[in-house]
Formats: structure tokens, C-alpha cells, sequence
């Protein structure tokens, strides 16, 4: 306290709109540059006129070094307190020696006191040449260009040696070589136990140069950090500067924060050289991600290139409760921008970015590329704001070209194994074949009126829908297992392209499952189409049939209704006099899970509900 | 034909049809199905519940796969289990006759594969229990000669008696108090144990 060189004690300024300045309490020692940052227009401007005298309207009070001078620096001012303003306070029709030694001519008597020009010229000559600044002290400032006006003012300052500086924005105007002789100036007066206080709003200067951070915010101190704290972690002097609550105190320094980032690119080479199936890899992978990223959770989707609908997604999450599935339409706008994509609450258009999104502030996304095919989308989510650093940026694009080696790996080996993988899927479908063959048997025995044609007929039918999966399948470029139900439910409408005067309609999501669901859904579709054009329109009428597939929340929704003869009253599900009917509702039940239930309306309604999570890729 | 105590099976498959093809074939041959199970966690909890007699499984199947299923199956009470797989792969196969597999079916299979294949399962099935019985049985009388060789060396030792007449002693005490001649043995271990006087080797 005694040792301290300036000091204000709960300094108010106001003028007629309000309080510019509230309560600030600021402290300065000797041989300390102390830096003042905040955002424009938090009062930053005001500290400076205040200390330089020009604000009137002062509450509080002011020291040096233990004295009051509040009034005194309105009124006379501090010889011992100078300050480096934003604008220029040099006499453009001077000399830059006449400009430098305004108020100090050393003078010489003889006879009348007169200016020693010759003085004033050697000491000048020899500032600029320890400076090492190559300036003609002759030159008018009028000659000068900004940046060397602004050196002029700093060397004045400097020759008046005042205990006290305070700079403010010093850096402006000026080039690279001349911030470094601004900072060796600091230096030197540092080292002579002078005091600095360095107003601005560029915090990475400040960084740079000061011992301590004090921020400016909404004209309140709000906090004072070491410089090397500040350091470590920017991220909390930024959310200092900007007004962030909730900063998670992470008590991570940066040296910490790297060995981390390490720890996990080296964690993801070991899973990607693992055996592990692409999912685990996936889910380890953004279980270290939201580690590094300081997240609350992490989401890999894996994209499909033709349609931009999302096949699968890896979720970690700290907390079940958030959410933020982002809409079909902004993925594909943020791929189409390339890079890292940074959103936050402040952002207008934040909300509308989702298709669900809850307790989510903050986003940072990185799209997933192989060669330059869409494959996939790597986003972490915050439930705070959140500031990302440089490391983590970089931490998140390099992550996401792991993944993507990760996936197409998995597709390399895919179709090497995909023959393998054809062997045992043809065999469980001849075994499909053997099961609808043998079920047969058992209701020809229960209705022996049944002619062997229409069986036959039946089980063609069932192979065929079979076959037409086994068909998407070898048409998949990308040698993929999967196959999207749009297409099932299309190959089987073909199946019934030459059917009189009947008209299919289709409206299908793009979804995606794994084979051996597929073959079940396309015996399913096959099946409830089949019913409609053999029963429902026995009379030969105009026939029109709607099949719709939509994914919900939770489950796929498929919808068959026909505009025909509907279903008798008495009609029992559970009892089924049909083989196809009571495979589909054997299989909706007991393989999905899932419910069905037939409606009357102006023909017949199936309505079939299917949990996701039994139907999806398993 | 229906079999009177016809076997109990539990049939894993996770694709439907082909469970439904099963449990068709198997109902014709005249066994009982107990229990459907659509995953590897499903067979083995209803397994455990409903004791099946027989366990006809695929290998390929979510959650947990069928030979782990199996496994931990086994583990609690050992139930036979017939694997019916499209995977034709001699690893598998291999660990499917480490984990005591009964039979191996590639798909597709109808009923005259299944027929032989329960039938030879369920006769190795007894061949083995009898075994069993048989282990149990030696594993006891070699406690048992244990016991009885350390008793008699602690009589021979104690009471200065030869062999055979340790022997007769021991028998004798066993007729005399109606225990075993385990029981006797070992009680005579305890108590030379308490005094602690040592037995000669």
C-alpha cells in the first residue's frame, strides 16, 4: 500500500446519460506495466480523461503515491502523471524538437533569457539516435505521416520522464518495427521503476507486454489476472472481456491442455489400427473429444453422399438431457463452407439452425471428408458460451480427418468381407426361403381348399422381394451394406408395374438399415401391397394405393391404405388365414418389437409403428 | 407324430422368418418349443427360466452372440445346444467345440438336418452326464482314501499298531457309531490335529 505509485479508490465519472465509470478500484506499482482491456465502449476512453484531467464529474478518489489528488487533476494537473492520448497533441507547424521540448525549453541566458536551440537539437539527436529512430528533429510534424507522429508523442512522454504513464491504444497507427521500440521504450522505463498503465482493447497486446490484466466491462472492474495466468488460459480472460458467465474454471494450464490433445490423436491412432467395429471407434472417439474440447457432449454423424441424409449417429453426452440435432438444411450448409463452423446463442440465427435443440448454447461443427466426398459431421456442443482456442480448433479438424479415415477404412475392409458377408447372406436367405415354404405346409394343412397354384404364387412373390434387396445390394457403389427403404419399397412397386388400372403413390423418407432388416421389410411391404391389389380391388376397379414411410422421433411410421373393398368385420389379426399376413404381423410383433393395427376408411388402412432402435443399424 | 415327453427346445434366431421356419419344422417333428428368443441376452434369460432340454442357437445375433450366449449359459447349468449358423468358418467352429457344442448346422436347414442332428445331440448329451456321474463318484473315493491313508498313519504312530490292524480299527469304529468311514477318518485328523501330535509320512 505504500509502495504503491497510483491508485484510485472507487472512481465514479458520470455525465448526463449515466454512470460511465462505476466504483473502480485500481492500483499501479512501480516497475509494472498494468494493462486496462475491455471491449470499445466500455469506458476505457473516460479512465484516460479522467487521469488526463478532463473529466469534471468525479466520485472517488484518486492517489500518488499515497497523496489525494483528486482535485488537483482537474485543476492544475500532475507533472508527474503524463498521458499518451488517441489523438495528437503535437503542433503541426513545429519542428519535431520544437514539439518535443514545448513546455521545457532549456534556455540560456545572455542577457535575455533565450531558447538553447543548440541544446534542444543535441539532446534530440541523441534521444532518436539511442532510440535508434531515424527522424530529421528539423522536419515540421506537418511532414509526418501518422505513424511517425505517433513516435514523436511517444519520445515526449519519455523525455518528460513522468513516474506514471498511461498509454492509451498506443499501438494504433503504428507499424511492426515501431511497436517494437514502443515496447522496448516500456522497457526501459519499467526498468527504471516507473509506472505504466497500458489502456487498450487489443487483450493480445497486453498479453504481450504487461504484467498484470485488469478488465474494463460495461464500466466496471470485474477482475485483475496475472499476465501469466492470463496466459494460460485465455479463454477465461476472454470471457471476462466480453461478459461471459458461467466459465467453467478449468484448472488446466496450457501445458496440460497440450499433453491432452496428444494424448487423444494418439488414442484415436491406436483405435483406428484396432479391431474394434467403427462404432466403438466412433464412440471412443467422441467420448475424447468432448474431453479435449472442454464439451458437454460430442455427435458423429455419418452422412450419405446422394441423398444428405444422416445413416447413423455416435452420441456422447455428459448430460442426458441435451440435445442438438441440427436440420438437414444447415449441415449441408455447413459443409458447403468447408471449414470449422462456430455458432453460439448470440448468433441470431442460432435456433433455427435445429431440428431439436435444448440447454445447447454453443456449437463448434467440422464436416468429415474422404478425398472431397461428404462422408460424415463431427460437431461438439456446450451447454455454456464457449470461446474455443487455437489448439482446440485445430484438435477438432484434425479429429474429423481421423474419422474419416476411420470410416473409410472400415468401408476397405467392408467390401473385402462384404463376399464373405454375401455368403452368409445368401444362405440366411435360402433359409428365409425354407422357413416361408415350411409355414406353408402348415396352412395348406389348415385350409386344404387352397389351390397349389395360388401357393406357388405366393412363394414366388416372397422370393422375388428378396431378390430385389439382394439387388440394391450389389448396386451400391460404395460397396456399402446398408440400404435405404426408399428403394426397397420402390423395387417393390415394380414388382406390381403391370397391374390394371391400379395406381401406386409413394412417399418415402430416406432411411437407412442393414441388410437383413431390409429383406424383412421388403417381404413386409411386399406382402401388404399384395393384399390390397388382390383383395381390395377384386371388382376390377380404378384402385389407388398410398404407401408413406416417414420417420418420427422414436419410431418409422409405414402407412398402406388402398381405396377399396375394405377388410370383413369380423377380421382378427391374430388369427390370420393368410401366410403373408401373419408374417408380417409375426415379424412387426416379435422381431421390431413394433405395433400394428389395420383401420377402415374409405378402403383399408395398415398402420405400422417400428421402435428406431430395433429397425436402424444395429 | 407326438412324442409324449417330447424334448423342451429353445429356438435363437434373430431374424424372424427364419425363427418362425424353425419352430415350424421343429413343432412338426414333435418336440415343444419352450421359449423364442430374438437375441443373445434373450436366450440366455430364458434359458435359465425355462430349462429347455435342448438349445438350438445362431451364432450371428444382437447384443450378445450366440456362442457367448452359450458360454454363460453353461457357466450357471449346462444346457446342450445345437448352433445353426450361415457362417462357415473353421475359427468359429472351432470355438463352438471348445465352448462343448453339441452340433454345428450351416444354413439352410430344414427338418431332416435338424432330426439327426437333436437326436445324436441328446444321446452324447446323456453319454456325457453319465460321465459326469462317473467323475463325481472317482473325485469322491479319492478324498475319501486320502483321509482314510492320514488316519491311519496317525493310528499306527499313536498306538503303535501295523497297518492292518489300523485298518480293522477304523472300520470297526465306523460300524460301531454308523458314520462313514470318511467321517471317522477325518475326525481323527481333527483330533490329532488339536493335540497337536504329528503323523508319521
Amino acid at each position: 500500500m505504500t509502495n504503491c505509485l497510483f491508485k484510485c479508490e472507487n472512481l465514479s465519472a458520470y455525465n448526463f446519460d449515466g454512470y460511465i465509470l462505476k466504483n473502480i478500484n485500481f492500483m499501479l506499482m512501480p516497475g509494472e506495466v498494468h494493462a486496462l482491456v475491455g471491449e470499445r465502449g466500455v469506458g476505457k476512453k473516460t479512465f484516460v480523461d479522467v487521469i488526463a484531467g478532463f473529466v469534471k464529474n468525479i466520485q472517488g478518489d484518486i492517489y500518488y503515491k499515497g497523496q489525494n489528488i483528486t482535485s488537483q487533476l482537474c485543476s492544475k494537473g500532475i507533472e508527474e502523471i503524463k498521458v499518451l492520448l488517441q489523438k495528437s497533441c503535437l503542433i503541426d507547424n513545429l519542428s519535431i524538437a520544437e514539439n518535443l521540448f514545448l513546455k521545457n525549453y532549456p534556455k540560456k541566458t545572455i542577457g535575455m533569457p533565450l531558447i538553447d536551440w543548440q541544446q534542444i537539437y543535441l539532446t534530440t539527436s541523441h534521444l532518436l539516435k539511442e532510440l535508434k529512430i531515424e527522424l530529421d528533429y528539423r522536419k515540421k510534424i506537418s511532414e509526418l505521416t501518422n505513424e511517425e507522429k505517433k513516435i514523436v508523442e511517444i519520445i515526449k512522454i519519455y523525455l518528460q520522464d513522468p513516474d506514471i504513464i498511461v498509454l492509451h491504444e498506443p499501438t494504433e497507427n503504428l507499424g511492426v518495427k515501431s511497436i517494437e521500440k514502443l515496447y522496448k521504450i516500456i522497457e526501459i522505463l519499467r526498468n527504471k521503476g516507473r509506472g505504466i498503465i497500458y489502456v487498450t482493447n487489443q487483450w493480445e497486446e497486453a498479453l504481450k507486454i504487461s504484467d498484470r490484466i485488469s478488465i474494463l466491462y460495461k464500466g466496471q472492474l470485474v477482475g485483475t489476472l496475472s499476465t501469466t495466468e492470463a496466459k494460460k488460459n485465455p479463454s477465461k480472460l476472454l470471457h471476462k472481456i466480453y461478459g461471459w458467465t458461467n466459465f467453467r474454471e478449468n484448472n488446466k494450464n496450457i501445458g496440460d491442455e497440450d499433453a491432452e490433445v496428444f494424448e487423444a490423436v494418439f488414442k484415436a491412432a491406436e483405435f483406428l489400427s484396432s479391431d474394434y467395429e467403427l462404432k466403438d471407434v466412433l464412440s471412443m472417439l467422441a467420448r475424447y473429444a468432448t474431453k479435449v474440447m472442454n464439451a458437454d457432449g460430442c455427435m458423429i454423424d455419418l452422412i450419405d453422399e446422394g441423398t444428405w441424409s444422416v445413416i447413423d449417429t455416435v452420441t456422447f453426452k455428459t448430460k442426458e438431457d441435451l440435445e442438438a440435432l441440427l436440420k438437414k438444411e444447415s449441415i449441408m450448409l455447413i459443409v458447403r463452407e468447408g471449414e470449422l463452423f462456430y455458432a453460439t446463442e448470440n448468433d441470431k440465427n442460432f435456433i433455427s439452425l435445429f431440428e431439436r435443440q435444448k440447454g445447447v448454447k454453443t456449437i463448434i461443427c467440422s464436416p468429415i471428408l474422404i478425398r472431397t466426398q461428404i462422408t460424415g459431421f463431427i460437431q461438439v456442443f456446450y451447454q455454456d458460451l464457449y470461446a474455443y482456442s487455437d489448439k482446440e480448433a485445430a484438435y477438432l479438424l484434425t479429429l474429423a480427418k481421423q474419422v474419416g479415415i476411420a470410416i473409410e477404412d472400415t468401408r476397405l475392409l467392408g467390401r473385402s468381407t462384404l463376399l464373405q458377408e454375401s455368403h452368409h447372406r445368401i444362405k440366411n436367405n435360402l433359409q428365409s426361403i425354407i422357413s416361408l415354404i415350411s409355414l406353408q405346409k402348415d396352412f395348406i394343412q389348415k385350409d386344404p381348399n387352397k389351390s397349389i397354384d395360388v401357393v406357388m404364387n405366393e412363394i414366388i412373390s416372397y422370393i422375388k422381394s428378396i431378390a430385389a434387396v439382394h439387388d440394391l445390394l450389389s448396386k451400391d457403389k460404395l460397396g456399402r451394406s446398408i440400404i435405404n427403404v426408399k428403394e426397397i419399397i420402390s423395387s417393390i412397386k415394380d414388382l406390381y408395374a403391370i397391374n390394371r388400372n391400379i395406381t401406386i403413390n409413394l412417399e418415402i423418407d430416406d432411411i437407412f438399415i442393414s441388410y437383413n432388416k431390409a429383406t424383412v421389410v421388403a417381404l413386409i411391404a411386399n406382402e401388404l401391397l399384395n393384399n390390397c391389389i388382390k383383395h381390395a380391388f377384386k371388382q376390377c376397379e380404378d384402385g389407388i394405393v398410398n404407401i408413406t414411410c416417414k420417420k418420427q422421433p422414436k419410431h418409422i411410421l409405414l402407412i398402406v391404405e388402398d381405396n377399396g373393398q375394405g377388410f370383413p368385420e369380423n377380421f382378427d389379426l391374430e388369427n390370420l388365414r393368410t401366410l403373408g399376413l401373419s408374417i408380417v404381423y409375426a415379424t412387426v410383433i416379435n422381431e421390431f418389437k413394433g405395433q400394428i393395427k389395420i383401420e377402415r376408411t374409405r378402403g383399408t388402412r395398415f398402420v405400422i409403428l417400428l421402435p428406431e432402435e430395433n429397425l436402424l443399424l444395429s | 407324430m407326438e412324442h409324449n415327453n417330447s424334448l423342451k427346445i429353445l429356438v435363437a434366431e434373430d431374424e424372424y422368418l427364419i425363427l418362425m421356419g424353425l419352430t415350424s419344422s421343429l413343432k412338426r417333428l414333435g418336440y415343444q418349443i419352450v421359449a423364442e428368443a430374438t437375441d443373445g441376452q434373450q436366450a440366455i434369460e430364458l434359458s435359465l427360466e425355462k430349462k429347455p432340454d435342448i438349445i438350438i442357437i445362431d451364432i450371428n445375433m444382437p447384443l450378445i452372440d450366440g456362442l457367448e450366449a452359450v458360454k454363460r449359459i453353461n457357466e450357471k447349468t449346462f444346457i446342450p445346444s445345437i448352433i445353426v449358423t450361415g457362417y462357415n468358418n473353421k475359427a468359429l467352429i472351432q470355438k463352438a467345440a471348445d465352448l462343448g457344442v453339441f452340433g454345428y448346422l450351416i444354413k439352410p436347414v430344414d427338418e431332416k438336418d435338424l432330426k439327426p442332428a437333436i437326436e445324436i445331440a441328446m444321446a452324447k448329451f446323456k453319454e456325457f452326464q453319465r460321465l459326469q456321474q462317473e467323475l463325481k463318484k472317482t473325485a469322491e473315493s479319492l478324498e475319501t482314501r486320502k483321509y482314510v491313508e492320514r488316519a491311519k498313519g496317525i493310528l499306527m504312530d499313536q498306538l503303535n499298531l501295523k497297518e492292518g490292524e489300523a485298518m480293522k480299527l477304523l472300520q470297526q469304529k465306523s460300524r460301531d457309531s454308523n458314520k462313514k468311514i470318511a467321517v471317522i477318518a477325518q475326525e481323527i485328523i481333527k483330533a490329532s490335529e488339536i493335540l497337536s501330535i504329528k503323523a508319521k509320512k
